[in-house]
């Protein structure tokens, strides 16, 4: 069951869950917020924490209704299976031991073929540790479906939604015995590399090729087009080139420099190792939107049949919508199959397996879920 | 061989991660990972191989990707194909560059060697690895050997390290034990042997007295039994079986017995039955020497029924041959005494009962509250598990008090206590602190949830009303809760924190719960700090009326003045009744804020009536509590004879809530009020919830139309029905009919068209103070003139 309210309401928020919570059939919440809303803790923990079924979601960029994107609203997935829920907090701890408090919560429980839906700060430190961890215990025998929720203004805001409120420097983890088919990709084009990353701090690159990360990428960029990258024009002109981390026989992992730090360091979302290689790659629309749409026959032909009556989820980078700008219809129309509405959120970075492959922490990257409803 | 430059970077990267860490364990972690994570690998495992011999050939997982399938079933089939291939070609013969490669499923399984270790298994899905890649991965694999090996010598040299030690630790102390033993072992001879002399040379010190001390007394048994006969003590001897020997008349007068009665009957015949198993077992103990003399205190049983308490001193006489010969039995008569220290325990405990309880609801008190509630936060403190504390308050109990009366206020708090006492456990708290203040202090919770239901019992509880006195009374609360130790860690952070979360929840419309947030704090000290300004705002003039005119609309002419209150703070300016009136009533300041209003407008309509201006009436508001008060009338009367008002030109407006509250009594009023010449107007009507039954019994002149039906008439056809029906309802009960907030001409033409025949708003004038009505409002207005305010 899936409700959606337009007008981003407190009251309407409040009357959505209870509506949905009180149905009998009802076993969980999956609750996309959008960031228009300016809900904040005050406002929504009390209701969140009165509901009697586990609920989880986040606060999102925008949200994603069949091809239409919402700045206000709230999406309401109706779930009829019961999520075994768990909260990391804090994700950002100097030391975070994540394999010990995954094993403790999960490892009786899970089983191949479920799914767990993933929400995390997108503005915490430490996603990177989380998803290896993830990988490192439970591997591929389950799927992952989710993204980073947080706001617009790229500042740290509380944002992750649980029966606890509204959490910030946090991550939700629901287990939900589910079979789906997930679909990653990008579509975005090598311009050249490699290059080593030679000085980072997590998502921070210092130095590629012993040269500052900024100049170097400012370099990059006039060689290929002619044009000056500056502070200013970052976010135009670098939305359309990222970085890319290879892998052997699949997509390059995408690195997405966000922002500058006064240092000229670049701020990317997710973490660049030391020691590793990157790539520059370069946005171009029409292979962007094909990629949606073969993330989409992807995730089809992982689930099987029966996919035309199962519940479809889309993570879409929130970068994809700054380059594509109006074409960004074209991508989520391009994911729309038959008369099923997909519902999803622009996320800032997003977390999934892609089909039998490495699970991993992306950016400027489609992520499409097709899970059974039951 | 030609790599890619792919290739050569997942090659680099993957001889990078490897080494990285002394353990076994994280370093095994973090390069299967990396090795996964480059070449796309699902699945990975490293095995030891045990090589005793080829025909005893043993591998043990050590480390897998994903942890999850802990069994190892994925490897299973594969390192038996090893364990054969081993056995078949010798451990020495097994060296190749190239992995076996194998399926399972879609899954290729690649098993290679890490050499001096054991194996390597990686699992692929799609398009397997090529031979470049592969052939490139066997110095990686080389490198992982050595480094698991020095992993595990590491490992040894550690454990075996902290083996020896800890032998040694185990020795040293074992020696120490040894040795402790042996001295506390010493020590323990030489104090039983010590002891056992000292007991030695007691006992034949004890036995020669006790002779000398039995012939003394039998030498003076002539004066024993002078003073057996006359001491005013009962005195008697008993034999060891407990049959009465002897008795003194003292004995007797005490018992009621006779002496005949009394001697060769048994003890146990004049003991009451609350003592006897105690005095049999003190005769017992004493034919079995365990115990000699002894003094107890005892109930005996009178010839007459009575019960008496005595105190009882046995001493018991040995005859020449040691055997126990009888007792000689001292018994004092202590009832007074009994009955005194029984009556101050009764005492003590009520005293007690009243210093920890509420005497009204039985409750406990605050005392006793802080008490346990110290106690619940250092019990949690240990064990790890929240508190989390009620802070409940009556909504609008002052009302119940002020209309009803105490006695009505005092048996529904009573009503609420055993309402409130069925919503929580046994083993929780509920205490009433002062007033309408109850807390709830909530222990051994499971979570957030096990808070939230109690709130919501208390207030589903409460949707049934209250029995007091015959009287159906409903009443809700407003509950704050804070949590031990997330909001305070200390009792009054605690206490503080729910009696800020219980404003909260008064704030948002009472009867509701409301958990603490720290960001409350600023909200409460705002409010604080306003309800104090709001006080010395009636002192220092800062209330000030202002006034709307209301028109009659069919004859274009102003035909009265609607007084409105507001409050000019010197630092926040205009402040609006939304934001100070529930303030103003909350604290008691309604009444007086209220007649002060009263009076203003009446002096200031005198004013304007001798000014000459055409309109006569006054409107003024009144509030609920004013209404209710008991001498409403004659505070009505007052103002009018301290202003010299007539009362026709007065009109109160008071709402149709404030009136069905009490329809019975409000009629009442009303009618008085009437009867003085006084015009009354229903406001906000349709708002509430009044009945055309009631309706037709109130002595009223006008209905005034609600602002937010008025709003929307134009583009409601909800809104514009309901106005249309009060019109109606108006024109057949002969009432006048005001319409409130009309903005627009539009608004204006729908209600002149419906048949309204009066109306106020900002089409007209907005409220203004009294200096600033313009003057053509002041002395006429035409519906066709009027300039959009």
């Amino acid at each position: 069951m899936i409700q959606l309210d337009r007008t981003g309401t407190v009251e309407a928020f409040q009357s959505l869950l209870t509506h949905c919570s009180s149905l009998p059939e009802i076993k969980g919440l999956l609750v996309l917020v959008a960031d228009g809303n300016g809900f904040t803790p005050k406002q929504i923990n009390p209701i969140l924490r009165g509901l009697e079924v586990p609920v989880f979601g986040g606060i999102f960029c925008h949200l994603i209704h069949g091809e239409e994107i919402l700045s206000q609203g709230t999406l309401v997935v109706g779930l009829h299976e019961v999520p075994h829920i768990e909260v990391i907090q804090p994700l950002s701890s100097p030391s975070p031991d994540f394999d010990k408090q995954l094993e403790q919560a999960f490892l009786a429980k899970v089983r191949p073929g479920q799914t767990m839906f993933t929400v995390v700060d997108g503005f915490s430190r430490n996603i990177a540790d989380l998803i290896e961890s993830l990988f490192i215990i439970f591997g591929l025998e389950i799927n992952y479906l989710g993204g980073g929720a947080g706001s617009k203004s790229l500042t740290s805001s509380p944002c992750v939604l649980t029966n606890e409120g509204l959490l910030q420097d946090a991550a939700v983890l629901a287990l939900l015995d589910l079979v789906s088919g997930t679909g990653v990709s990008h579509g975005l084009q090598e311009v050249c590399g490699p290059f080593k990353i030679t000085e980072s701090y997590r998502n921070q690159i210092i130095s590629i090729d012993w040269v500052p990360a900024l100049e170097f990428y400012s370099n990059l960029i006039q060689q290929d087009c002619g044009k000056e990258l500056t502070r200013d024009n970052l976010a135009t002109l670098g939305a359309g080139y990222i970085f890319g981390l290879a892998r052997l026989g699949a997509e390059m992992i995408a690195r997405d420099p966000l922002n500058v730090t006064e240092d000229g360091h670049l701020l990317c979302a997710g973490d660049v190792p030391p020691g590793s290689f990157i790539h520059l790659l370069k946005a171009d629309a029409s292979s962007m939107i094909n990629a949606a749409s073969c993330a989409r026959t992807q995730a089809d032909n992982a689930f099987g049949d029966g996919a035309e009556d199962a519940l479809v989820t889309v993570w879409d980078c929130i970068s994809r919508k700054a380059f594509l700008q109006e074409d960004f219809g074209q991508e989520l129309a391009s994911i729309q199959k038959g008369g099923q509405t997909a519902i999803g959120a622009l996320t800032i970075g997003e977390i999934a397996n892609s089909g039998q492959d490495y699970l991993e922490f992306y950016n400027n990257t489609v992520v499409v879920g097709v899970t059974e409803r039951k | 061989m030609s790599f890619s430059l792919l290739e050569l970077e997942v090659y680099f990267q993957i001889a990078m991660a490897i080494g990285n860490e002394a353990g076994l364990a994280p370093m095994l972690r973090q390069s299967l990972s990396t090795y996964l994570r480059k070449l796309d690998c699902a699945i990975g495992s490293v095995w030891q191989l045990d090589a005793g011999s080829s025909e005893n050939l043993r591998l043990h997982p050590i480390f897998s990707i994903p942890r999850a399938s802990g069994d190892h079933s994925p490897y299973d089939d594969v390192m038996a194909q090893i364990r054969g291939r081993l056995k078949k070609e010798g451990v020495a013969t097994f060296q190749t560059s190239l992995p076996w490669v194998t399926t399972r499923g879609s899954l290729t399984v690649y098993v290679m060697e890490l050499p001096g270790f054991g194996f390597l298994l990686l699992g692929k899905y799609g398009p397997g690895l090529n031979q470049r890649i592969l052939r490139s991965l066997s110095p990686l694999n080389q490198k992982l050997g050595q480094a698991c090996r020095s992993c595990l010598q590491t490992n040894l040299m550690q454990q075996t390290n902290t083996r020896l030690e800890a032998e040694i630790d185990q020795r040293h102390v074992a020696e120490q034990e040894l040795k402790a033993t042996k001295e506390q072992l010493e020590i323990r001879v030489k104090e039983r042997t010590a002891a056992l002399n000292r007991a030695n040379e007691g006992l034949q010190q004890e036995i020669q007295e006790r002779r000398k001390a039995e012939s003394a007394l039998r030498e003076s048994s002539e004066t024993f039994r002078s003073i057996f006969e006359n001491a005013g003590a009962g005195l008697n001897t008993i034999s060891p079986s407990g049959k009465i020997l002897k008795v003194n008349p003292a004995f007797c007068r005490m018992t009621g017995y006779s002496r005949e009665e009394l001697e060769g009957s048994t003890v146990e015949m004049i003991t009451h039955p609350d003592s006897r198993e105690h005095s049999t077992r003190l005769y017992q103990e004493a034919r079995e020497g365990i115990r000699r003399d002894f003094s107890y205190e005892k109930k005996f049983l009178r010839k007459d029924g009575a019960v008496i308490w005595a105190q009882v001193t046995n001493a018991w006489v040995h005859d020449e041959a040691g055997e126990l010969s009888h007792a000689v039995s001292l018994v004092q008569d202590v009832t007074e005494r009994k009955q005194a220290e029984a009556a101050l325990r009764r005492h003590e405990t009520r005293l007690n009962y009243l210093a920890y309880h509420d005497t009204l609801t039985h409750l406990p008190n605050r005392t006793l509250f802080y008490d346990r509630l110290t106690h619940a936060m250092s019990t949690a403190r240990r064990s790890g598990q929240p508190v989390a504390l009620f802070f409940l308050d009556l909504d609008r109990f002052k009302n119940i008090n002020d209309s009803l009366g105490h006695h009505i206020g005092d048996e529904l708090l009573v009503k609420m206590a055993d309402r409130l006492r069925g919503c929580v456990r046994d083993s929780d708290t509920l205490a009433r602190i002062g007033g309408d203040e109850f807390v709830i202090i909530l222990e051994q919770l499971h979570g957030y949830k096990d808070v939230t239901k109690v709130a919501r019992q208390i207030l589903r509880s409460l949707q049934e009303p209250l029995e007091v006195s015959d009287r159906e009374l409903y009443m809700t609360v407003s509950i704050g809760i804070s949590m031990f130790p997330t909001d305070a860690d200390d009792v009054e952070g605690l206490m503080k924190a729910a009696d800020v979360a219980m404003y909260r929840a008064k704030d948002q419309g009472r009867n509701t719960f409301q958990a603490y947030t720290p960001d409350m704090d600023g909200e409460i000290q705002e409010l604080l700090t306003l309800e104090g300004d709001l006080r010395r705002a009636i002192d220092q003039d800062q209330l000030v009326l202002y006034y709307q005119p209301q028109l009659n609309l069919e004859q274009d002419r102003v035909v009265a003045m609607e007084a409105l209150l507001r409050w000019e703070h010197p630092e926040r300016g205009l402040i609006p009744p939304a934001q100070f009136i529930p303030l103003a009533e909350e604290y008691g300041l309604i009444v007086p804020i209220g007649n002060w209003v009263l009076e203003a407008a009446c002096r200031q309509n005198m004013t304007w009536q001798k000014e000459g201006h055409p309109f006569k009436r006054v409107a003024v508001n009144i509030s609920a509590r004013q209404f209710r008060q008991a001498d409403f009338v004659e505070v009505i009367e007052r103002a009018l004879s301290r202003t010299g008002m007539p009362p026709e030109y007065l009109e109160l407006e008071i709402t149709e809530s404030v009136i069905m509250q009490d329809v019975e009594a409000a009629i009442l009023t009303l009618t008085d009020l009437k009867a003085r010449g006084i015009r009354l107007a229903v406001d906000d009507f349709g708002t509430g919830y009044s009945s055309l039954s009631y309706l037709k019994r109130f002595p009223i002149d006008a209905l005034k139309i609600d602002r937010t039906f008025v709003r929307d008439i134009t583009t409601d056809t909800n809104d514009a029905a309901i106005v249309r029906s009060i019109i109606a309802l108006g024109k057949s009960m002969n009432l006048q009919v005001i319409a409130e907030g009309i903005e627009t001409k539009d608004q204006l033409t729908f209600l002149l068209k419906q048949g309204c025949t009066h109306g106020q708003g900002f089409l007209f004038s907005h409220p203004v103070p009294p200096e600033s009505l313009p003057d053509k409002l002041q002395r006429n207005l035409s519906i066709a003139s009027v300039e959009p305010a």
